[in-house]
């Protein structure tokens, strides 16, 4: 039983350029992807900044209208704004910035009790002290303590904000929480404490985790499938053990061969040279092709399908 | 020893430490412990108690005119001296402070109601709302605040009511601008969109998320609104299109004070103390108030 799954989820955004605004250009910032998840599974989903992780995280829970393709919640498919209560109740998100994801003018208590509030599914029927008793749960799991509950966000640390942060998608009693690059914005030691908790609810709650990030290592530790993404597109997916030890698309074996976390821009060792397309033109062959060391001219040509091989799925030509 | 305990994830004790809890102090609380706001909160009540009770105190009324005393001095019998007509000057300020508050009140009214819903409205909805909503607000900028009173004195007699229409008309166009470009930009933080990813709907999001987060720019723009409001009532009464004679407002008197500024300064000095005071007032409290409601404000401890 999937909790998600997404069949050719497309996301274009339409940006004007120009004086008059005159020229309209289109991102292609998804571009038909599958994926699904089961549960108490974490999906980690790698790729290079601007590759549409976080617009496919975002698509997903219906944040970002989609273009094209089906979305299945919990055996429902999604088809517009009338579904998103039977969304949110499924999939939560914990944010990539603690700092900014916090409401500066709320308690902690406010933001924990704000989703209580405001969804007929989560909690309306709750009495207010069936509510106060639910966050002051939350608090506790999330390693935080009541009084600490009056508090503004601006009075804690990044690691705890983002605990609060884990808190708030946690009250809704969600089966999947989306985390867009959680744990980047902490230091090294923190990052270690928020990985320990979200296992730990993974472990007492069995809840879902798609774990957007551009660190591998992390995403190798946490997650027990990947899905490599390049340029709105799933390169490379399977279970981590095999994606790590017999990355089959060139891209993966590099970034596996890199074994750093990635920063916009940079070169992904001596094999990977060349320029990352732009997501605004229009590409009929392989998205890789520009980079790849094993181009023939298929790849310019047509755009290579996902197909399965073993346990893997990789979408290259020469596989 | 040490940094094998900095390493432990979520160890209990680091969780269980947190005890020592002072109740947080309220936004009242924090307003209390500013004393330049209790100043300008003090002044404005004053200012409002001497605008109602002020004129009793006093035998004269603010058309009470004595020829025989006409420039006088301040004295016992005049506190605040007499103008060229002979009427007492203490009685006209504090009438004219009745007229320049509700201006100046009225003025923060329309900034807070009209102001505030029309920029949030056009910042939160964008596009082509926000095109012709701010489009609007231009097109009444253009226009001189003159010329609306000059028109409306054509169809209303001169008087507070068509202050008060002309106010209405330009007085919220700065706030809305000012709204609006906050809301712009709040509209792109994360906690916005997070909300969203709880369900939180629309006009929750803008009135419990977004405007609390403007509380600073709206109170400062207010407390320069006010003091504006109040000169351009002076201004109006000025050249003749405010209140009439010989009802007085604090631009009134202060206007007749220029004239004999020379010889009797007294007549110009009490108006514009008025003014003054009233707008040291004004900021000092809307200056308190602002720091009382961010929750970043110093706390003292």
């Amino acid at each position: 039983m999937n909790i998600w799954e997404t069949e050719n989820l497309t996301k274009h955004f339409t940006v004007r350029r120009g004086l008059l605004k005159q020229h309209q250009q289109v991102v292609h910032a998804l571009n038909g992807v599958s994926l699904h998840q089961g549960v108490g599974e974490t999906l980690g989903l790698v790729g290079e900044s601007g590759c549409g992780k976080s617009t496919f995280g975002r698509t997903l829970m219906g944040l970002y209208p989609k273009t094209a393709g089906r979305v299945l919640v919990a055996g429902r498919e999604i088809t517009g704004p009338a579904d998103t209560d039977h969304v949110l109740s499924h999939i939560q998100m914990v944010f990539q910035d603690p700092y900014a994801s916090l409401n500066p003018r709320m308690t902690v208590r406010q933001s924990l009790l704000e989703p209580l509030t405001v969804r007929a599914t989560t909690g309306t029927s709750l009495s207010e002290t069936a509510k106060q008793a639910k966050v002051d749960d939350i608090l506790e799991q999330v390693g935080l303590s009541k009084a600490q509950g009056e508090r503004y966000p601006h009075e804690f640390s990044g690691g705890q904000r983002q605990r609060i942060g884990i808190g708030r998608a946690l009250i809704s009693s969600p089966q999947c929480i989306i985390c867009d690059e959680p744990i980047s914005a902490l230091d090294v030691s923190i990052q270690v404490q928020i990985v320990s908790l979200l296992e730990r609810l993974q472990a007492e709650q069995g809840i879902s985790y798609v774990f957007i990030s551009h660190d591998l290592n992390m995403v190798r530790y946490v997650s027990q499938r990947i899905a490599v993404m390049y340029l709105g597109g799933v390169v490379e997916e399977g279970p981590t053990q095999a994606v790590y030890e017999t990355p089959l698309h060139p891209y993966t074996q590099a970034l596996i061969k890199l074994n750093a976390p990635l920063a916009p821009h940079m070169t992904i060792g001596p094999v990977l040279t060349g320029e990352v397309p732009s997501p605004l033109a229009d590409l009929w062959g392989c998205p890789f092709a520009s980079r790849c060391p094993e181009k023939i001219a298929q790849c310019e040509e047509a755009k290579p399908p996902l197909v399965v091989r073993g346990e893997q799925k990789v979408a290259c030509w020469r596989r | 020893m040490r940094a094998v305990d900095d390493f432990l994830p979520l160890a209990p004790t680091a969780v269980a430490t947190e005890t020592a809890y002072r109740p947080r102090p309220n936004a009242w609380q924090r307003l209390k412990e500013n004393k330049l706001a209790l100043v300008g909160l003090f002044i404005i009540i004053c200012m409002l108690l001497l605008a109602i009770v002020g004129p009793w105190l006093s035998p004269y009324t603010y058309a009470d005119q004595n020829l025989a005393q006409a420039n006088q001095g301040p004295s016992s019998e005049h506190w605040f001296g007499t103008d060229t007509l002979g009427r007492d000057l203490y009685v006209r300020v504090v009438y004219g402070a009745r007229i320049s508050l509700a201006v100046g009140f009225v003025a923060a009214a329309i900034n807070l109601v009209i102001g505030v819903i029309y920029g949030s409205v056009a910042g939160f909805f964008g596009g082509k709302v926000d095109r012709l909503m701010m489009g609007f607000v231009d097109i009444l900028y253009g226009i001189p605040l003159l010329l609306y009173v000059i028109l409306l004195m054509v169809v209303l007699s001169p008087g507070l009511t068509s202050i008060f229409i002309a106010l209405g008309i330009a007085y919220w166009l700065t706030m809305a601008r000012i709204v609006r470009s906050q809301i712009v930009t709040l509209k792109n933080e994360e906690y916005v969109l997070a909300a969203r990813s709880m369900g939180v709907p629309a006009w929750r999001i803008l009135f419990r998320h977004m405007l609390p987060n403007c509380v600073g720019p709206i109170i400062i723009t207010m407390t320069l609104a006010i003091p504006e409001a109040i000169f351009t009532e002076a201004f109006l009464s000025f050249i003749g299109l405010g209140v009439n004679a010989p009802m007085a407002s604090w631009g009134v008197l202060a206007a007749e004070g220029i004239n004999s500024m020379r010889s009797y300064p007294f007549q110009l000095i009490a108006p514009a103390l008025a003014i003054g005071i009233t707008m040291l007032g004004f900021t000092f409290f809307g200056d308190g108030l602002r720091n009382a409601l961010d929750p970043k404000g110093e706390v003292k401890r």
